[in-house]
């Protein structure tokens, strides 16, 4: 029942956005939500993403601070058991809603930009889908692109990791 | 004609050819099909190519064939509906008896559902205010009661072949589409017609006992697993539950969405338009009748089905892919279509709907356990 009202939320974010402090709520909620361990908790922890990614658009201001990025990046780690693929697809996908809006800012996002990379390049090897993949990509395309000159941090990696995916790709 | 004779069928290449003469033909044949004594497959043979000729009009986009559709439709309804009408009584009649002689329902409502596909699309296509024609009418208004007869049927002791079940099913299909598509294309006439706001009430009834047998679990304690259900093909009530939500969205639409035309309108045509809006604003659109859709709505139809749960198990990566391309094909999914109309009522009910969203959602929030919603 919670994912559903969370789902209602999320939808009418537009019309309460005045009526709701989304950023206190992702702070003394929703940190503690997606860290819970119990049988079920892949349905929250996939609409919690989807939340953040509704929700940034609306109330840049969560984007000031570090949680957003912290939740992205507990649920982007593959080595919880509880992350499954459709909980880190679901939220790769939607980290795209999260950088796209005018007020992302890049130095709060920068210290979680390295594992946040490394793990949607890990998935782009591990899903099959072509149609995936390329969102993926997609969402890798945005995050270089916000990075500006800091990419040259992350490169080295990065172009090694390119080849093969190509490779995976053909 | 080559020198064939009445029950051979018809080329319907050639039938497209010179529609008009040929849809005389075919009206003639279907009259001499209804008389006794007749070849008892010539009826339905003679139906499915008029199915054929109404498909071909209905789509046509030349002026001169849109201009002909117009000119001919009332008789063509009339007749068709005529036809309907004997077939369905036939039909069930014999179910309201002993419930003997079910093929001979069966080839009935064969006859019927081949009608009412023609008729279905002509009511739409062959009219510009297809609330103003008599036939129209009376076809529409037994909709209802044919609806509910044939749910009845369906939900009866009655020992029922599935052939026969199957065939009443898709009776309920096409009378679902033609309530749909009158709302789509004509929703001013749609709300003109008969007991139009009762039948979108019938629907909502449908969508309520939907939700009701979707929401039998928490699905919150659900985990994800292998035994949710196992069939992928949807339901009649599924189908017919979807119709429904796609019913009341086009209503919704026509209230504070509506379609402005470059064309001249007359003053009736206004009038009519107007008339529609205050009534659907007014009798169905009420405020309690709204805050009972948004709760049905988040409570049963956006929670997981079994199915889902399954299918992100076994199938994960296709699962995620369908959510995520779903949303924009909502004309498809309940859910989707669910979550379509609650944004259209929360946008356009906000200071009536936001509060208690709000409430609930707070109560969710802060205390881990399930409560009962919009208390």
């Amino acid at each position: 029942m919670k994912d559903a009202i969370y789902a209602a939320i999320g939808l009418a974010a537009p019309c309460v956005e005045k009526d709701l402090d989304f950023h206190a709520f992702l702070q003394t909620n929703l940190v503690q939500e997606v860290a819970e361990e119990k049988p079920g908790a892949n349905i929250l922890r996939r609409r919690i993403a989807i939340l953040l990614g509704q929700w940034a658009p609306i109330q840049s201001e969560i984007l000031e601070t570090n949680h957003v990025y912290q939740i992205l990046q507990h649920l982007l780690n593959r080595n919880d058991p509880l992350n499954d693929q459709v909980v880190r697809v679901t939220t790769a996908r939607k980290l795209k809603n999260v950088l796209e809006p005018f007020e992302f800012q890049l130095q709060v996002f920068l210290p979680f930009a390295t594992p946040i990379l490394q793990e949607i390049f890990g998935l782009i090897d591990e899903v099959t889908l072509i149609e995936t993949k390329m969102a993926l990509l997609e969402v890798v395309r945005i995050l270089v692109v916000k990075m500006e000159d800091n990419v040259s941090c992350n490169s080295k990696w990065t172009y090694c990791s390119m080849p093969y995916m190509y490779m995976n790709i053909c | 004609m080559g020198g064939r004779g009445e029950g051979d069928v018809i080329d319907s290449s050639f039938v497209s050819f010179c529609r008009p003469d040929a849809l005389n033909l075919i009206l003639e044949l279907l009259r001499s099909a209804m008389q006794p004594g007749s070849n008892p497959v010539q009826l339905p043979r003679t139906l499915l190519i008029m199915l054929y000729v109404t498909k071909d009009l209905s789509s046509a986009r030349l002026q001169k064939i849109r201009k002909s559709l117009l000119a001919v439709a009332p008789e063509v309804v009339h007749l068709l509906s005529n036809i309907y009408i004997e077939k369905v009584k036939e039909g069930t009649a014999i179910l309201e008896t002993d419930g003997a002689n079910l093929d001979n329902a069966l080839f009935a409502f064969q006859s019927s559902l081949l009608a009412m596909k023609s008729l279905r699309r002509l009511v739409v296509s062959g009219f510009e205010h297809p609330n103003r024609d008599p036939f129209v009418q009376e076809v529409w208004a037994l909709s209802l009661t044919y609806f509910a007869n044939f749910l009845a049927f369906l939900r009866s002791p009655l020992n029922m072949p599935p052939q026969l079940s199957g065939v009443l099913e898709k009776h309920l299909l096409q009378l679902a589409k033609m309530h749909l598509e009158m709302a789509r294309v004509h929703p001013p006439a749609f709300v003109q017609l008969p007991e139009s706001i009762r039948l979108v009430q019938s629907y909502w009834t449908f969508i309520v006992e939907l939700g009701n047998e979707y929401g039998q679990q928490d699905q919150y304690e659900a985990t994800i697993g292998t035994d949710g259900d196992s069939g992928d093909e949807p339901t009649i009530q599924e189908k017919l539950g979807l119709k429904a939500l796609l019913l009341l969205r086009s209503c919704i639409k026509l209230v504070f969405y509506p379609i402005h035309s470059f064309r001249y309108q007359h003053a009736q045509d206004k009038e009519e338009k107007n008339s529609a809006i205050d009534t659907v604003r007014t009798q169905l659109l009420t405020e309690p009748f709204v805050i009972e859709i948004m709760e049905l709505l988040v409570t049963r139809f956006f929670r997981f089905h079994p199915s889902d749960l399954r299918r992100w198990e076994e199938e994960p990566e296709e699962w995620e892919k369908r959510e995520e391309e779903i949303a924009d094909a909502w004309e498809f999914s309940i859910r989707s279509c669910s979550e379509r109309v609650f944004m259209d009522l929360v946008v356009n009910f906000k200071a009536l709907l936001a509060p208690r969203l709000l409430h609930v959602f707070h109560s969710y929030a802060s205390r881990p356990s399930p409560l009962t919603p919009f208390v």
